[in-house]
Parts: structure tokens; sequence; C-alpha cells
């Protein structure tokens, strides 16, 4: 864990508002790669920002990340919590979107939750395309990734796009390259 | 030399940018769909926005009492009552349009084109209003008689309107067609004249997507100014109404 935290210091530590950053982790340290991003974000630089969940529900997410994190100024895209619960309880800082195939909700959800973020320093991270690619095909998602990188660029915020290499297409892999300000690869064990 | 008209913006968060800036100042826009596609609230957003950047702004309710819309816009975080205190948003219904005729409901035939027009001049003049809408514009047409008559009705409606320099959204129901959606090009109005007499005509609708309907929104035309012909997605948040692109590889998937 320390040597991931270490890397993501390493590697985050000279980012740019207005680019969009690709993240690739090992598939084998994924949750613990986004541990270590949002202990960078939240907790070493005092950022807020806005989750969007296509991996886990965001409870999930939470009860993981809140013991170590302060979430208060952290709100959540949930695109999962439909699929495998079905009606969600309102969550004070979720706005839930009922399928990973509503990728312009996602969007929108994500303009709103913005506005809520107190933090003059905001990011969005966006977990993940791979799981975006279970419910849509390569060509929506090759388009959504080109509208969502464009649209998270033109914001004075910090972006972050998570996809595991190994799980990612040849074409959809292209694009998050082409598109994306920087690309960060973040090394298994 | 070319003439850029003033715009009048909406403050709907990607609409005025769709728009090439914002309505036309005085241009009369049919904002038609079916049930539940967002046309109220996105009249009441153009309405509650102008009221903000000081613009006396009025909503004529013909279907429900002003009362029940107040409640219904207290969902939304863009709605602030002050605005009515302050005479700058005014909510009227059928029975404060009576009333400034002088009149009870039972006294008053809708049919009669002429009176109706006169109290919305003097509406629009005495209150000094920049921004109308009509909810809805249908169920005074169903009230008329026949076509040449709604068609005189919003003819003159719209001329006066634009002489006073109000900008106004005349809200059109129209039957879903399909799933839920329209078929663009096929109906923006319940009796089909309505369209040609309107400057503008913004189309709410939707389409399915995997067994999900997303609301849409496309400008069809506006006189005045140079617009997007995309069809946009629309979210209703609390915020209100917020417009992205409609993917295109989603357009059509079912």
């Amino acid at each position: 864990m320390a040597d991931v935290d270490k890397e993501i210091v390493q590697k985050l530590k000279d980012i740019n508002r207005y680019e969009t950053n690709l993240i690739l982790p090992a598939v084998n340290n994924y949750f613990k790669s986004i541990q270590g991003i949002m202990s960078y974000l939240v907790t070493k630089k005092g950022m807020g920002g806005v989750y969007v969940s296509a991996t886990r529900p965001s409870k999930a997410i939470m009860s993981r990340l809140g013991s170590e994190i302060n979430l208060d100024d952290v709100f959540f895209v949930d695109a999962v919590s439909y699929m495998v619960e079905g009606v969600p309880p309102p969550s004070g800082n979720v706005i839930f979107v009922e399928s990973p195939t509503m990728l312009e909700m996602m969007m929108t959800k994500t303009e709103v939750q913005l506005k809520k973020v107190k933090s003059a320093n905001k990011f969005v991270l966006f977990d993940s395309i791979n799981a975006l690619a279970v419910y849509n095909n390569e060509n929506i998602l090759s388009e959504f990734i080109h509208v969502l990188v464009n649209n998270l660029s033109g914001k004075e915020i910090y972006s972050f796009i998570l996809s595991v290499s190994e799980q990612t297409s040849e074409k959809i892999s292209s694009m998050l390259k082409m598109v994306c300000d920087n690309t960060v690869e973040l090394g298994g064990e | 030399m070319v003439v850029v008209r003033s715009k009048c913006k909406t403050g709907i968060e990607g609409l005025d940018n769709i728009l090439g800036g914002g309505i036309p100042r005085g241009n009369t826009v049919l904002l038609s769909g079916p049930c539940g596609s967002g046309k109220t609230t996105l009249g009441m957003e153009f309405l509650v926005n102008g009221a903000k950047m000081d613009e006396n702004s009025v909503f004529i309710s013909v279907t429900e009492p002003s009362s029940k819309v107040i409640t219904n816009l207290r969902g939304f975080e863009f709605f602030d009552e002050n605005l009515i205190k302050k005479e700058r948003l005014y909510l009227l219904d059928m029975v404060s349009l009576y009333a400034r005729l002088g009149m009870e409901k039972k006294d008053y035939k809708i049919q009669e084109i002429d009176p109706l027009i006169n109290i919305m001049e003097d509406i629009v003049k005495k209150l000094k209003v920049k921004r109308l809408v009509i909810d809805s514009i249908t169920a005074i047409a169903h009230q008329l008689e026949s076509r040449v008559r709604i068609r005189e009705f919003v003819f003159n409606l719209g001329k006066t309107l634009s002489d006073a320099g109000c900008t106004s959204l005349l809200i059109s129901e129209v039957a879903p067609t399909g799933a839920w959606g329209m078929t663009p090009g096929v109906t923006y109005s319940a009796y089909g004249v309505e369209e040609a007499i309107a400057d503008g005509i913004i189309l709410l609708g939707a389409i399915e997507r995997k067994g999900y309907m997303l609301r849409t929104l496309h400008v069809v035309k506006m006189r005045g100014t140079m617009h997007s012909l995309a069809k946009y997605i629309l979210d209703l948040t609390p915020n209100g109404v917020v417009l992205v692109p409609l993917l295109k590889w989603g357009a059509e998937s079912g």
C-alpha cells in the first residue's frame, strides 16, 4: 500500500487543472489505487470533488474509503446501485443514475454534483471505463469518452478517468490515449 | 449590413449556446412536447432567470391554479419566492384573468378571441412584462372552434406580444407517438397551425435506449438567430434543466 501511495504522489504531483488524466491501474491493485488517489486528492491536497461510480455501488465505496478519508466534500454519481439493488434509498451526497447505458445522464449529474463542492480545488474521478464497456458497445462508448473528456477539459477542475489496460479493447484504449492529456500507469505489486 | 438582434438569455445551462446566445427578443416560441417532457419546468426556469435579471416575467396557467404551480416550483433550487413578493415574477391563472376582465368564470367565454388578447396585452403593458409563458396554448386552442380562429388567435397574440417587446413561450401539448417520444417533423402542436405562425419551435421529446427513457430537446426553428440543429439530452435536476449533447451512436439503439 505504501508503495502505491508513494507512486501516486510521485506521478500526480505535476497534474494541472483543465487537463484530463487517464489513470491505468493494475488490475490486482485496483482499489488500492483508488484509495491512494482519493487520499492524495482529498487528504493531502485538500480538494473536494465528484466520484462517478460505474464499478461499485457508492455505499460500498464510501464504507471502504470513509474510514480513512473525510468524504464530507465528496459527492457521488452512482450508476450501479439501481442495477444491483433496485431503487436505492435516498442518500444525501449521492445522485443515482438508473442505468450505465444512460451515459449522458452521468454527465448531467456530474454537473449538478460539482456545484455542491465547496473546496476551491475540485476534481472529478470517473470509475471506470471498463465497467461501462459491459453495458455499452464500443461505438457509443468511444463517442462518450470523446464528449466526456472534452467536457471535463473545459472546466477548472482536475479530472481523472480510470481504465484497466488488460480489460480495455484496442479501440477504446486508443480513444482514451488520444483524447486524454496525460496517461498515468500505476504498477502492480 | 446585417443587423444582429438583441437576445433574451434563457439562463438555462446549455440552451443559450444552442440558441446562439438566447431567444431573439420579441420572438413568440412554441415549446412543444408530450406530458412529462419538461415543458413547464423549462418555461418556469426561463421566467425565474429573467426575473433574477430584473425583467418582469409572467406565467399564465390555463390548466391549473397558480397555487399548485408554486407548490411544484418549491422543489427546484432555482426558484426564489421573493421574486413574487418583489413583483418581478407573476404567476397568474384563469381566475386572475377573469378578475382582470371584471368577470366571473361563469360569465366568460374563451371563444371570444379579442377580449383574451386584450387582457394579455393589458397585463404585458401594465406590468411591463419582458417574458411571458402561457401553459398551455393547446388548452386555449381547444376552446376555439376552428383552425382559422386558432390561427387568428396565435397570430394576433404573437403580434401583440412582439410589439410590446415581450419574448414569449407558448407551451404546446402534443400526443406522444412511438414509445413515448415524438418523431421530429410529424407534429409540433395539437392543431397543426400554431407552428406555422410561431417565430420559433423548441421540441421536447424522448428516446428509448435499452429500455430506459431519456428526455430530449431539439430547436427546430428560431427566427433571428443561428442555432444548433442537433438533438440534446435534457435532464430535469433540482437545479433545473441541464442539457448535454445526445450521443449519436445511442440515438436510436433499442
